[in-house]
């Protein structure tokens, strides 16, 4: 769909669309996993 | 000298901004939702009749970005849809009148946008050119929705089908749907009404020789 050159942004408020908008989703938080590296012993 | 910045101060509505764009009806795998489907960007992407856009190239950035082309589109005039509804992939597309708020972008002919709400759909002609006032499975669709297509009674045939009146019900939030009139024959002059009963005559004939050869060898048939 072509619209032509870019005028101005903004923000526009819709009191019907905000009441019935879904639920935003949230993004699961994956569990920070720890690795450990193995240290080696050093050899004196 | 100062320079003039061409950064614009950003604009405001307390409303939403109407606008027009074409769309396919999208029936749930389940029958118990309908949606829509872009016809250009974003065109396997289903939303609902209130919706938020999202990136459909995959990115998780909020939508509409000025890195991306993804969002909402709309135009800001009916004309600019009905012309778009011309090219002949998108003959069968449905026409949204729809309310548009959020974040947006104003370009000449229309907005990138990051909310909508679907106010009314107006359903295009069926392809025999009667007013269409079912809805029927496409055959085509994206993993849980089936596309439909707009058809009159007489070429439903078979299929199973969806009054358009159902079709708004389960878009729900208030939206409403109507097709187009039927044909107006007193647009024509007296020699074009002279010429179009000829024609069908012509066609009745036709459909009526046909069905007497059939009668005949079915007779024929019958008796030997």
């Amino acid at each position: 769909m072509q619209l032509g050159r870019k005028l101005a942004e903004g923000y526009a408020v819709d009191p019907e669309a905000e009441e019935a908008a879904p639920p935003v989703a949230e993004v699961p938080v994956e569990p920070r996993v720890e690795v450990e590296a193995p240290v080696e012993p050093v050899r004196a | 000298m100062a320079w003039r910045s061409a950064r614009r101060a950003p604009e405001h509505s307390e409303q939403p901004l109407a606008g027009f764009k074409l769309a396919h009806p999208m029936l749930s795998a389940d029958g118990s939702r309908a949606g829509f489907c872009g016809v250009t960007v974003g065109r396997g992407h289903v939303y609902l009749a209130v919706d938020d856009a999202i990136c459909v190239q995959g990115s998780r950035h909020a939508s509409p970005s000025k890195w991306c082309d993804c969002g909402f589109y709309c135009f800001h005039d009916v004309a600019s849809a009905r012309d778009l509804a011309c090219e002949p992939e998108h003959r069968n597309a449905v026409l949204l009148e729809v309310a548009a708020s959020g974040r947006y972008r104003r370009y000449e002919r229309g907005l990138r946008y990051s909310r909508q709400r679907v106010r009314s759909v107006r359903v295009s002609r069926c392809d025999c050119g009667q007013p269409a006032t079912v809805l029927v499975d496409t055959g085509a669709g994206s993993t849980g929705w089936r596309q439909l297509l707009p058809t009159c009674l007489a070429c439903v045939g078979a299929r199973p089908r969806l009054e358009l009146q159902a079709f708004a019900r389960l878009a729900g939030h208030g939206v409403t749907i109507s097709g187009e009139a039927a044909p107006v024959d007193a647009d024509l002059s007296g020699a074009g009404q002279v010429a179009l009963l000829h024609a069908e005559m012509a066609l009745l004939q036709a459909r009526l020789d046909d069905l007497q050869s059939r009668l005949d060898a079915l007779t024929r048939g019958s008796d030997g």
